[in-house]
């Protein structure tokens, strides 16, 4: 059974039994920091933000291992960083995503920084670009 | 009111199916659309989801099809259940619009606000039917919610 066979299987299984006590060490502030974070309001305990935060760290890397594992076959359905960092500016409804030069100015971006996958990066960089000029 | 990064970095993108959506997760070679969306939810830790009303419309049964043993794209699907409270929010979505809308087209549109209220971020719903959808959202009472989600034409 390969690894991501197996994360696939265990994601299915949340919630399926109850939680048990595990130990892990954390560094103290991360822990300091946490505590803060459910007094925010972030979630009801420690534990539960830590199980919710972990899971939600989990399904991003099967996700992420899905898709590689498509773009393995078919590398050319891979969308470039710029049709995501789009994707992402439409969805928040950013005002910059609106402005007429916008898309250029994403595919300028990327071009300048290919070795750039992290399309918050590059959706960051464009938008700071844009404000610079405007200013 | 939550306050914002200037581009909403952090912010998780939810996407949601409707039945092309499953329709194309299950494809050997999913629109690039929608391949956009999933990248999307996998850069921000955003959730996929299905909700259940499109599982029965599809005829898909994630428990017995075969088809998703060898398909892993359709195991990162979480499912949204039709529950009350679901179906509540779901009939009053309904109510808001005019004309013949689909009770799977409620229960989307009901899943989508339903994330961006209890998980933050944005809801974007992949479907062949913006129209429909698209109408259930603007009608929505919570509007700050509703313009949280987007539709993604297939």
């Amino acid at each position: 059974v390969d690894s991501l066979h197996a994360l696939l299987d265990a994601l299915d299984r949340i919630g399926d039994r109850p939680g048990k006590a595990v130990s892990a060490h954390l560094d103290p502030a991360l822990s300091e920091a946490a505590k803060a974070a459910v007094a925010l309001g972030a979630s009801g305990s420690v534990s539960a933000f830590t199980g919710q935060a972990l899971e939600r760290a989990l399904r991003s890397v099967a996700l992420r291992h899905v898709l590689d594992e498509h773009y393995g076959e078919h590398p050319e359905d891979r969308p470039t960083c710029a049709d995501v960092a789009l994707h992402l500016a439409r969805a928040r409804a950013l005002p910059a995503a609106g402005a007429e030069r916008f898309v250029d100015a994403l595919r300028a971006m990327e071009a300048a920084m290919p070795d750039e996958r992290d399309p918050e990066a590059l959706l960051a960089a464009t938008v700071a670009h844009l404000s610079l000029l405007a200013a | 009111m939550m306050v914002r990064r200037p581009t909403g970095r952090g912010l998780p993108a939810h996407l949601v199916l409707d039945s092309e959506g499953l329709s194309q997760l299950s494809a050997t070679r999913p629109a690039k659309a929608l391949l956009i969306g999933l990248e999307a939810a996998a850069a921000t830790g955003g959730r996929v989801v299905v909700p259940t009303t499109v599982m029965v419309e599809q005829r898909f049964d994630r428990t017995a099809s075969a088809a998703a043993a060898v398909n892993r794209r359709l195991r990162i699907a979480r499912t949204d259940g039709l529950d009350e409270e679901r179906a509540a929010f779901a009939v009053r979505l309904l109510l808001r619009v005019e004309g013949p809308v689909s009770v799977v087209d409620g229960h989307v549109a009901a899943t989508a606000l339903h994330h961006v209220r209890a998980y933050g971020g944005t809801a974007t719903i992949a479907t062949s039917d913006p129209g429909d959808l698209g109408g259930l959202l603007s009608g929505h009472i919570d509007i700050s919610t509703a313009s949280d989600v987007t539709v993604l034409p297939l």
